[in-house]
C-alpha cells in the first residue's frame, strides 16, 4: 500500500475517532458514566 | 437545507481551519510577550512536584530517578507522591528515597482529589503537576518555572512530545529504516541519564506498532501549534497534564469527580486574570496510546472532561467574564460540536446533491473521508493481529521480532 495513503488512511482514523469520541463524551457526561483512566 | 449545509460548512472550515490562520495573523500583528524578569521567584525559585499515582509502582521508580536528575537545584525541589488508594507496593517504592520523596497514601478518592492532597502538603509557592508515565527532559523544570517570572503569568504547560515525534524517531524515520505500521522507538538517552532502572525508561519507549498513534500524533502536532499562538496572544486554554505548573495561591482544590484537571485549573487561571502560556522548551516525553481502543477511551474522558468544564466554570461561556471567549468557543466548543456539523453536512449533501455539482463533490470527498477511515481502522486492525502473533512467539523469539520493523 503506497505510503501517502497510508498515511492519509491513519489521518483519516484518527480523525473519525476524535469526532465519535466527541458524541461519547456527551453522552458519557451526560449520563454521568464513569470515564475515569 | 441549503441553509444547514452552509452553516455547518463553514464552522466545520472555521474550526479546523480558520481559526488556526485567525490566530497565526493574531499572534503575528499583536503578540503579547513574556517579560521575564528576575522577581520575587528568582531564576530557580524553589517547586512542589506533585504526582498522583494509582499502583503505579512499576512506573515510579524511573519517574522519581527522572525528577531527582533533573537540571535543577535539588534543594528547591519537592517531590510529593500521592498514592490514591494503591495495593501495590507504592509506597514501599518510594521508602527508597528517603527524604527526597514525601509519599503518603490516601483512600481512593480519584485523582482530583490526590492532586488536592499534595498541593495541601506543598511547601512552595509554585507547584508543579506531573504524571507518574511520562519522564522529563533535563531542562524541562527549568523552562518551565521561567515564565513565571513574569507576574501576569499564572501558569504554565510545557510540551509533551509523543513517541511518533521524538528525535529519535526522527532520526530512524530520515534513515529509511522503519516503514509501515510497526516501528520502534527507543529510549531517548538525553532521559533518565543515570537511572538506576532502565527498565523502566525503556519500557515507556517500547516498540508501538499501532496505526493510529501515527494519526494522533499528527493531530496532536496541530493541536500543539494552536496552542503557541493562543499563548502567544494571551492564553492557552489547557495544560499539559504530563507537564504544567501555577501560581500557588491561584490553585482551587479540584471537585472530587473532576475529569480534566490540566484544563479546569488553567481556566481558573484565566478567570482569575493572569495568563497560561506554553513553554516548548519543557517537554515531556510519552508515547500515544498503543492502540485505538486505548486512544478512543482517552478522548472519550477528555471529551467528556470538556463538557463537565462547561457545568463546573459556566462563566466560559460569558463574553464578559470570559476574556479567552472567542478562543474558547472557536477551539474547545467547536470541537465538540464538529461531529454533528459534519453530520449535518453528510445528510444535506446527499439531499442537495442533485442541484449541483458542488454539493455531489463535497458528498464524494465525505465519503472518501469515511473510506479511508475505514482502510485506517483495517490497517490498526491488521497491526493488531500481527501484534498478537509476535506476542504469541515464544521468548526470545517474540521479542527481537517484535523490535524489527
Amino acid at each position: 500500500m503506497p505510503r501517502v495513503f497510508s498515511r492519509l488512511a491513519k489521518v483519516a482514523y484518527a480523525f473519525v475517532i476524535m469526532n465519535y469520541a466527541a458524541v461519547a463524551g456527551l453522552f458519557a457526561a451526560a449520563r454521568g458514566r464513569r470515564v475515569w483512566r | 437545507m441549503t441553509l444547514v449545509f452552509w452553516f455547518s460548512a463553514v464552522a466545520v472550515v472555521y474550526v479546523y481551519a480558520g481559526y488556526p490562520l485567525v490566530l497565526r495573523a493574531w499572534a503575528w500583528l499583536r503578540p503579547r510577550s513574556i517579560r521575564l524578569q528576575t522577581s520575587d521567584v528568582g531564576p530557580e525559585p524553589a517547586v512542589s512536584i506533585v504526582i498522583a499515582a494509582r499502583n503505579e509502582s512499576h512506573r515510579l521508580a524511573a519517574r522519581i530517578e527522572n525528577l531527582l536528575s533533573l537540571d535543577y537545584p535539588a534543594d528547591k525541589k519537592q517531590i510529593i507522591v500521592v498514592s490514591d488508594g494503591s495495593t501495590d507496593d507504592t509506597l514501599d517504592v518510594m521508602a527508597r528515597y528517603g527524604a527526597a520523596v514525601e509519599a503518603f497514601s490516601i483512600p481512593p478518592s480519584g485523582k482530583a482529589v490526590a492532586l488536592n492532597e499534595g498541593v495541601a502538603r506543598a511547601r512552595h509557592e509554585i507547584i508543579v503537576f506531573a504524571d507518574a508515565r511520562q519522564i522529563f527532559e533535563p531542562a524541562a523544570l527549568r523552562e518551565l518555572v521561567a515564565p513565571l517570572s513574569d507576574p501576569s503569568v499564572g501558569a504554565v504547560t510545557g510540551e509533551l512530545l509523543l513517541d511518533a515525534e521524538s528525535p529519535c524517531r526522527r532520526i530512524r524515520d530520515r534513515r529509511g529504516g522503519y516503514t509501515g505500521p510497526r516501528r520502534h522507538v527507543e529510549a531517548d538517552p538525553r532521559v533518565g541519564r543515570g537511572s538506576s532502572d532502565r527498565r523502566g525508561g525503556l519500557d515507556r519507549r517500547r516498540t508501538v506498532r499501532s496505526t493510529i498513534a501515527d494519526g494522533v500524533g499528527l493531530y496532536w502536532k496541530y493541536e500543539k501549534r494552536i496552542r503557541h499562538f493562543e499563548s502567544a496572544i494571551d492564553s492557552t486554554l489547557g495544560a499539559t497534564g504530563a507537564i504544567y505548573a501555577v501560581r500557588r495561591s491561584l490553585f482551587q482544590p479540584l471537585p472530587a469527580d473532576t475529569l480534566l484537571d490540566d484544563v479546569l485549573t488553567p481556566m481558573r487561571v484565566v478567570l482569575a486574570g493572569y495568563r497560561v502560556v506554553f513553554a516548548e522548551g519543557a517537554r515531556a516525553l510519552d508515547r500515544a496510546a498503543v492502540d485505538a481502543d486505548a486512544e478512543a477511551r482517552r478522548k472519550v474522558r477528555t471529551l467528556a472532561g470538556n463538557y463537565q468544564i462547561l457545568a463546573l466554570e459556566p462563566r466560559l461561556l460569558l463574553p464578559w467574564r470570559n476574556r479567552v471567549w472567542l478562543q474558547y468557543v472557536s477551539h474547545k466548543l467547536g470541537r465538540l460540536v464538529m461531529p454533528y456539523a459534519l453530520l449535518a453536512i453528510f445528510c444535506t449533501s446527499i439531499a442537495l446533491a442533485d442541484a449541483h455539482m458542488f454539493y455531489l463533490a463535497v458528498l464524494a470527498a465525505e465519503v472518501s473521508l469515511f473510506l479511508l477511515a475505514g482502510c485506517g481502522a483495517l490497517i490498526e486492525y491488521r497491526g493488531q493481529i500481527a501484534d498478537s502473533r509476535f506476542a504469541a512467539l515464544p521468548q526470545p523469539l517474540g521479542s527481537p521480532a517484535r523490535r524489527v520493523a
